[in-house]
Order: structure tokens, then sequence, then C-alpha cells
């Protein structure tokens, strides 16, 4: 418990504002390595949580710039420690209900065990 | 002269002009997963651009592994984006030279093998205070035809470091 404080007040001790978002909510599903189920988030304006991708779950604040995007927060991974969790990726919307994303993540744990992957995703947003 | 030492020497005794921050960090790695690997990054960068090398390694009486690793990154800082103040990534290329050696016994001789490869780079930075910073590196190397399959040899890295 006192590691997850730990992570917790080091994420949030950043200089944070809430950011407007268009989106009230939306879903994301991608495939990582030999294009199996990688990752599964929710999301509500900019946040996701979820499985970040195959060894990590956790939750991570989203900022774009235009179609780039920005991901980071904490995580869990398999063996129940807690760590950070980064990820840059590119968006593309279609039909103003979905998006196609390209993305580069990497989690890092306190037992040290880290965890990266490449996905392709699509999203749904409302 | 040590291929390390040489190498940090050039990098710190140059005069680049363009270059706003030198930066040198040291942490941890995972090329095995789980196994606390050593390693120095070191590099130069502005706004825009960013040069670094990286060198990890460990050894003992049955193996060592080195791997050393030169990167370039366009750099997108996210200071002014409302929630990320502090917050600077990145994407580009990287050359790794990776070397190791594995026996047994310690009464065999050790079966060494080394490979380069090309990939692409992801880092995210977080300037905790002013000088310090905390950063994620990924490097995502092509070996045939398994980038079609979205499958990489990867080395992540995280590293605790100082600009000045």
């Amino acid at each position: 418990m006192r590691k997850i404080l730990i992570i917790l007040i080091f994420i949030f001790s950043f200089n944070c504002f809430a950011t407007p978002s268009e989106r009230f909510g939306h879903i994301y599903i991608a495939g990582g390595e030999l294009f199996g189920l990688s990752s599964v988030r929710v999301g509500g304006k900019s946040w996701e949580a979820g499985l970040l991708n195959r060894r990590s779950i956790g939750f991570v604040r989203v900022a774009y710039d235009n179609s780039l995007y920005l991901n980071y927060g904490g995580m869990i991974n398999l063996n129940s420690s807690p760590g950070i969790f980064g990820a840059m990726g590119y968006e593309k919307l279609l039909w103003n209900f979905l998006s196609l994303r390209a993305e580069i993540n990497m989690g890092h744990a306190i037992d040290n065990y880290s965890s990266s992957e490449i996905h392709l995703g699509i999203g749904a947003f409302w | 002269m040590n291929l390390k030492l040489f190498l940090i020497l050039a990098l710190m005794s140059s005069n680049f002009a363009w270059a706003q921050s030198y930066f040198v960090g040291t942490g941890m790695s995972k090329v095995t997963q789980g196994r606390l690997i050593p390693l120095l990054q070191v590099g130069v960068d502005n706004q825009m651009l960013q040069f670094q090398f990286t060198s990890l390694g460990i050894s003992n009486e049955l193996y060592y592994h080195s791997n050393y690793k030169a990167s370039v990154l366009i750099k997108k800082n996210w200071a002014n984006t409302p929630m990320l103040s502090g917050v600077a990534s990145g994407y580009g290329l990287g050359l790794m030279h990776s070397k190791r050696g594995y026996r047994e016994d310690t009464d065999e001789d050790l079966k060494e093998r080394e490979d380069t490869l090309l990939g692409s780079v992801f880092r995210i930075e977080w300037n905790i205070a002013s000088r310090f910073y905390i950063s994620l590196d990924s490097f995502y190397a092509s070996k045939g035809f398994l980038p079609i399959a979205l499958s990489f040899q990867n080395e992540n890295t995280v590293a605790f470091g100082m600009r000045f």
C-alpha cells in the first residue's frame, strides 16, 4: 500500500491541470505482438484505465497535440508491483466516432520488471 | 582506450553550438527480464533534437552481456500542454551493438555472440526538479519479417539523471 501511495504522489506531484475534452468517453482495443489482444482501455475525457499492455493494468492521463498523443500514469504488473507507464502514439479519427491508433508504450515497475509493446488499435468514442 | 570511455569523452568534449543542455543518467535495464542491469546514458539535446548514447552490461563467471546504443530522437516538449508541464517525449532511430557470452561451467569456454541492430526508439522524460529527470527509454529492433507481426527485439531502460 505504501508503494502505491508513493507512486500516486509521484504522478500527481506534477503541475497538472484539468484538460477540457470534447470527448465524454471512449473505448480502445489494441493488438500487440502476433496481433494478440494487448490492450483494452475505457476512458473518460483525459483519462484511460484498464489493460495498458499485456503485462500492465493501470490508469493513464492522455494529452493530444493534433493527432499525436501522450499517455502517462501508474500501473501494476503481473507480480502486483506498482510502477510507471508511458506511451506515445498517433491517432487518426474516422467519421467522428471511430479512431485508429498506432502506439509505442513502456512500463516499469518497482520490482524491476518492465514491458514495452507496439500496438495497433481501434477506438470508439462518444 | 576503453570504447565506452572514449565515446563518453568524445560526446562530452564536443562543442555542439545547437545544444541547449547536456545530460547524464544512470539506472537499470531489462535486457534479461527482471535482472538488474546497471546502465549509463549521456546525451545532448535542444528543444527539437536529442542525441543519446547508452551503455549497459552485466558480467559474472558464467556469462556477460554488454549493449551499446546510439540514438537520435525528434523531441516533443509537452510543457505548453495543460497537465503535462515538465514532460517531454521523443521518437527516432537507434543503432545498438550487443555482445554476450555464456558457458554452463567455469571449465568451459565462453560461447560468444554479437550483433548489431537498427530500430526505432521511444523516450519519455519527467523533469522532477529543475535539473533532475526520470526517463523511460525503449528500443525496438526489427529482425527478419517479425515486425510484420508486431514482434520486435527490444531493450527497455529506466534512468535517473541530471541536466547541466
